[in-house]
């Protein structure tokens, strides 16, 4: 049986956000979690490590803290103890999972929805913890889709090119208003 | 289908569909006569920003130009954008209106559009850069366009009303196109008679908007009513107002977009003659007028044609 993320980001969602658990009793709950799966928990250095990997060591503080509250928090914690993952490189898991949330906005996890299902998603992407009635491609289809920077460079994308539609129909209409002052008797 | 993917593509469509609960797909295997339920696009809308409502195709943005949409049904002059791609459609449709009157245009080698605008030369891809047919465009307010159209000798000829009656007013001896495509505004139907005496071609009146292309061919039998091009087109008649469906490909994609025309009904074949296909009865919008700087009046000759 996989991880119930559904009731996980429901019972996240309506906890009161604050106060996270900071520093070092974040680090000991994540520790924690990842003894329930039969794996020797990170060092300490491996967790700075971590939280450095995200880009800034301030906010991957942040989504250790997120992390660590849904383990506490949710069904997360007691889900994890049904796995026993044969793998054994928990620190470079956890660095990977760090790495994949550089330029998620931090900020955002609190009060969205998608953010928090992101920090999730790849967080059991890394540990390769399988998710509660979803194939591995469906999950890799639904990681996408909450993808924060995959959607901003989309949107990126998207805005440059509305900025270049937007240029050429203003220089077209303009050359044709130019050209043709007599234009009002036009066409159609 | 063309037009699905097209709406897919356009943010204002995905908007527009999402908002009623709807999606483009949905449009697949539904008959289009359920269109009625569905969200559409006025002209006023379009006019506003049109930007949302395209969905283009790598390149397609390097051949967009700006359309003047006339006021001769309402507000206007107004900017559409119109695409190089759009011309194969408008071909097609030209050549649907054709085949009734029974013209094969298969085997066109040219056409020729005869421009009667005064200002800037119009592009040739108001047209569209024909991969199919060339069209060459002449205009008829620069000395020696008749030489020019002998020499060319096109199987047919589109043009507006007032292009129409300039040529039969010159008296120049050309030679006679096998059909002409008259566009625009509405065709008067002593010019259309008067026309098909005089080029022994038979003469089509075309009802066509910048936004929609050609979507409908007057009645041979009686100018009043107009047949639906229904290869490009499905047309409706919502309380008066005309909304056209386009079918073709293109990068303005159009779903129940209410043109400001209007039409007294429309009905599953042609009261008038034995066509049996869907007919507009009663259409009315772009009509002649005696004052009004959107009118093809503006540009008739003062004399009539003899």
């Amino acid at each position: 049986m996989g991880i119930p993320l559904k009731p996980v980001l429901a019972a996240l969602g309506a906890l009161p956000w604050d106060p996270p658990p900071r520093g070092a009793v974040s680090c000991a709950i994540l520790s924690d979690g990842i003894r329930d799966l039969g794996l020797a928990p990170p060092s300490a250095s491996a967790f700075r490590d971590a939280a450095a990997a995200c880009g800034d060591a301030e906010r991957g503080a942040v989504l250790l803290q997120v992390l660590a509250f849904a383990l506490s928090r949710t069904p997360l914690g007691a889900s994890l103890a049904q796995h026993r993952p044969t793998w054994r490189d928990t620190e470079k898991r956890l660095l990977s999972a760090l790495a994949s949330m550089k330029g998620l906005p931090v900020e955002q996890v609190p009060r969205n929805g998608f953010r928090r299902e992101e920090v999730l998603r790849k967080f059991l992407h890394a540990f390769e913890l399988p998710i509660d009635g979803e194939s591995p491609a469906e999950s890799a289809t639904r990681l996408g889709a909450v993808d924060f920077r995959r959607l901003k460079a989309a949107m990126d994308r998207e805005e440059v090119e509305r900025r270049r539609v937007a240029e050429a129909w203003a220089k077209r209409k303009a050359e044709e208003a130019a050209a043709a002052p007599s234009r009002t008797g036009s066409y159609e | 289908m063309a037009l699905v993917s097209r709406l897919d593509g356009s943010r204002g469509w995905r908007d527009r569909l999402g908002a009623a609960g709807l999606s483009a797909r949905a449009l697949l295997g539904r008959p289009l006569e359920e269109l009625g339920d569905w969200p559409g696009l006025s002209r006023e809308e379009l006019s506003r920003d049109p930007l949302p409502w395209l969905a283009l195709r790598e390149g397609e943005l390097e051949g967009m130009y700006a359309a003047w949409s006339s006021g001769s049904s309402g507000q206007g002059p107004l900017a559409v954008p119109r695409f190089d791609v759009d011309g194969e459609d408008r071909l097609a449709r030209f050549a649907e209106a054709a085949r009734a009157r029974g013209v094969d245009l298969s085997s066109a080698r040219c056409g020729a559009f005869l421009c009667a605008l005064p200002g800037r030369p119009e592009p040739l891809t108001w047209l569209g850069q024909a991969r199919t047919v060339p069209v060459q465009r002449l205009s008829l307010l620069k000395d020696g366009w008749a030489e020019r159209l002998c020499a060319l000798a096109p199987d047919f000829w589109t043009l507006s009303p007032a292009g129409l009656a300039r040529v039969l007013a010159s008296g120049a001896s050309v030679p006679s196109p096998r059909v002409v495509l008259s566009t625009a505004l509405q065709l008067p139907g002593e010019l259309r008679r008067e026309a098909e005496r005089r080029l022994r071609c038979p003469v089509v009146d075309l009802f066509s908007t910048a936004e929609t292309g050609p979507f409908a061919a007057g009645c041979p039998a009686d100018g009043r009513h107009f047949h639906v091009l229904t290869g490009g087109a499905f047309v409706r008649v919502d309380a008066g107002g005309l909304r056209v469906t386009r079918l073709g490909d293109s990068p303005l994609p159009l779903l129940n977009y209410l043109v400001a025309d209007r039409a007294a009904g429309l009905a599953s074949a042609c009261p008038s003659c034995r066509h049996s296909g869907p007919t507009l009865l009663g259409l009315t919008g772009r009509t002649l007028s005696e004052k009004g700087e959107h009118s093809t009046a503006a540009f008739l000759p003062r004399a009539p044609a003899t």
